[in-house]
């Protein structure tokens, strides 16, 4: 027996219109006109080199610290010229190792929370509290606890990276409805194996968008754990160009810090667009 | 046959307001039990009690076996549907066996021959957002029949859809059920849906609910659409309208 019923199929999703597509084009172009009126202010001496370097110089360093010869050292101890990659491979890796290991605890202690309203009445008024604590004002203990390096710079940069993930995870979970909830147990599915089944994909959209805004602030977080007294890292080598004075290559640092962002923000969002297709609008 | 539904005696309280008030219910196997009620009186309350998602006091078994919890035995299909919105139509058609660890062979049978019962093959790889209202509602029931359940409860599931899409829902779900006898606890505020549908009627009260008419349904199990203008029929409907407005 069959009923074949066509005329009661949805529509599909509309593909983005040619509209959205030439405002996309425009909001890249953003970043162009920008560029042309820094250089305008530097040409016309606007505002002193000193505190904004011209786009040329910027450029110039930002060559120099890629690809560049030598061993030009910023405040004596922290490499610049053609010490770039290097340092982004040091800020890189503690990032993701600190942010892969958040979002491992952050997943863990939100299930707990969207799971066991008794986690939830005992945890909350704890972790809020913990969450409104600045990241600057772990850095004092942060470098009691793991002295003045790597272990400090990787605590940190965890802590920024924790709070967004558990959020997320903990409110999302908490939010399933029921009636899947229900469905799956009546449809034979053990109590065990509902966060697996049911709580997390339910909550997918919502955690990846906690993972994209982790990610992003333990990316932020990098410079303020390389204040820590690192000699390699791109949060390192701000810091030492801000003490001798060169402007421009601070300003290659947020050149790098922004494009990784992008970077990270662009990736984890195709390699999350196939896990949440289904709620898409 | 399996699947006699007995409910003895159902009370349901939330808090302090009552909200079943002893409801003595028999679904026999492979027959069709439309509940019919006022809005609020407490019907899908009880069919949440018989799906074993709520606490009760009284009794009620399936084939003498006392419900507590919910069951694979006991299939409950929701007025929102229940499919997974992340899961393509042939893997939530295939959630129940797969969580009942049948082999891979067998549930791909199961799930096949369901697509083929509710029109769907053509639409195995589609998410539940792609399908219509009433693919939907076709395909929860199906995801509910997959697991073969015994006793299937279904809470008004086509009161979202239009009058001309709910009509061949109710013509789908007839021949449906004609071609897989199952007892089936159908709980509806239409009429029309519970006499086209149902073998008996239960007629509940207004909240504290409790059965205040049974009666048979006098038409053979093929009910099309037909049968709108039968005038035995729209006297019934007349009657059990009457009876409701009055309860």
């Amino acid at each position: 027996m069959t009923l074949v019923d066509d005329t009661l199929l949805a529509p599909l999703p509309v593909a983005a219109t040619g509209r959205r597509r030439s405002r996309r084009f425009v909001g890249l172009l953003f970043p162009l006109v920008l560029l042309g009126v820094w250089q305008l202010i530097s040409s016309r001496e606007l505002i002193s080199t000193r505190l904004l370097p011209a786009p040329g110089t910027v450029a110039q360093a930002f060559g120099q610290f890629f690809f560049g010869d030598g061993a030009f050292a910023l405040a004596g101890v922290v490499p610049f010229t053609g010490a770039g990659f290097d340092h982004l491979e040091a800020s890189l890796g503690r990032c993701l190792v600190s942010w892969s290991l958040a979002v491992v605890v952050g997943t863990t202690v939100g299930l707990l929370l969207g799971l066991s309203s008794m986690a939830r009445d005992l945890l909350d008024p704890l972790l809020n509290a913990l969450r409104a604590v600045p990241l600057f004002a772990w850095l004092p203990l942060a470098l009691v606890w793991f002295g003045i390096g790597e272990g400090a710079a990787r605590a940190l940069i965890f802590v920024g990276a924790l709070w967004p993930v558990v959020v997320s995870v903990g409110d999302s979970t908490a939010r399933v409805p029921r009636v899947h909830v229900e469905t799956a147990r009546m449809l034979g599915t053990p109590a065990r194996a509902l966060w697996r089944k049911v709580y997390l994909p339910s909550a997918l959209p919502e955690v990846v968008t906690g993972l994209r805004l982790s990610l992003t602030l333990a990316w932020t977080c990098v410079i303020v754990g390389e204040l820590t007294g690192t000699d390699r890292g791109v949060g390192a080598m701000m810091n030492a160009a801000r003490e001798t004075g060169r402007t421009e290559q601070v300003v290659v640092g947020i050149v790098v810090f922004a494009a990784v962002g992008l970077a990270f923000d662009l990736t984890l969002r195709r390699v999350a667009r196939r896990w949440v297709a289904w709620a898409a609008t | 046959m399996i699947g006699q539904l007995v409910a003895r005696d159902l009370r349901k309280s939330f808090g302090a307001l009552p909200v079943l008030a002893g409801v003595d219910l028999v679904a026999r196997p492979g027959e069709v039990l439309a509940v019919l009620g006022p809005s609020g009186c407490g019907k899908s309350t009880l069919l949440r009690v018989l799906a074993g998602f709520e606490s009760y006091d009284g009794t009620v078994s399936i084939d003498g076996t006392e419900v507590r919890g919910p069951a694979a035995e006991r299939g409950m299909v929701a007025q929102s549907g229940g499919l997974f919105p992340w899961l393509t139509l042939r893997h939530n058609l295939a959630f129940g066996p797969s969580a009942h660890g049948r082999p891979r062979a067998e549930v791909t049978a199961i799930v096949d021959d369901l697509l083929h019962a509710t029109g769907l093959e053509g639409f195995a790889d589609a998410l539940p957002r792609e399908l219509s209202g009433g693919m939907r509602q076709r395909a929860g029931i199906a995801q509910v029949l997959a697991n073969r359940p015994p006793v299937l409860l279904l809470d008004e599931p086509f009161g979202a859809l239009d009058a001309q899409t709910r009509l061949r829902m109710h013509e789908w779900l007839a021949a449906l059920l004609a071609e897989r006898p199952t007892t089936t606890v159908l709980v509806t505020h239409d009429v029309e849906e519970a006499l086209l549908l149902g073998d008996r009627l239960a007629l509940l009260s207004g909240r504290p609910a409790k059965v205040v008419e049974e009666l048979a349904v006098p038409f053979d199990r093929t009910r099309g659409r037909g049968l709108l203008s039968d005038p035995d029929f729209v006297q019934l409907k007349t009657r059990v309208l009457d009876s409701v407005l009055a309860s």
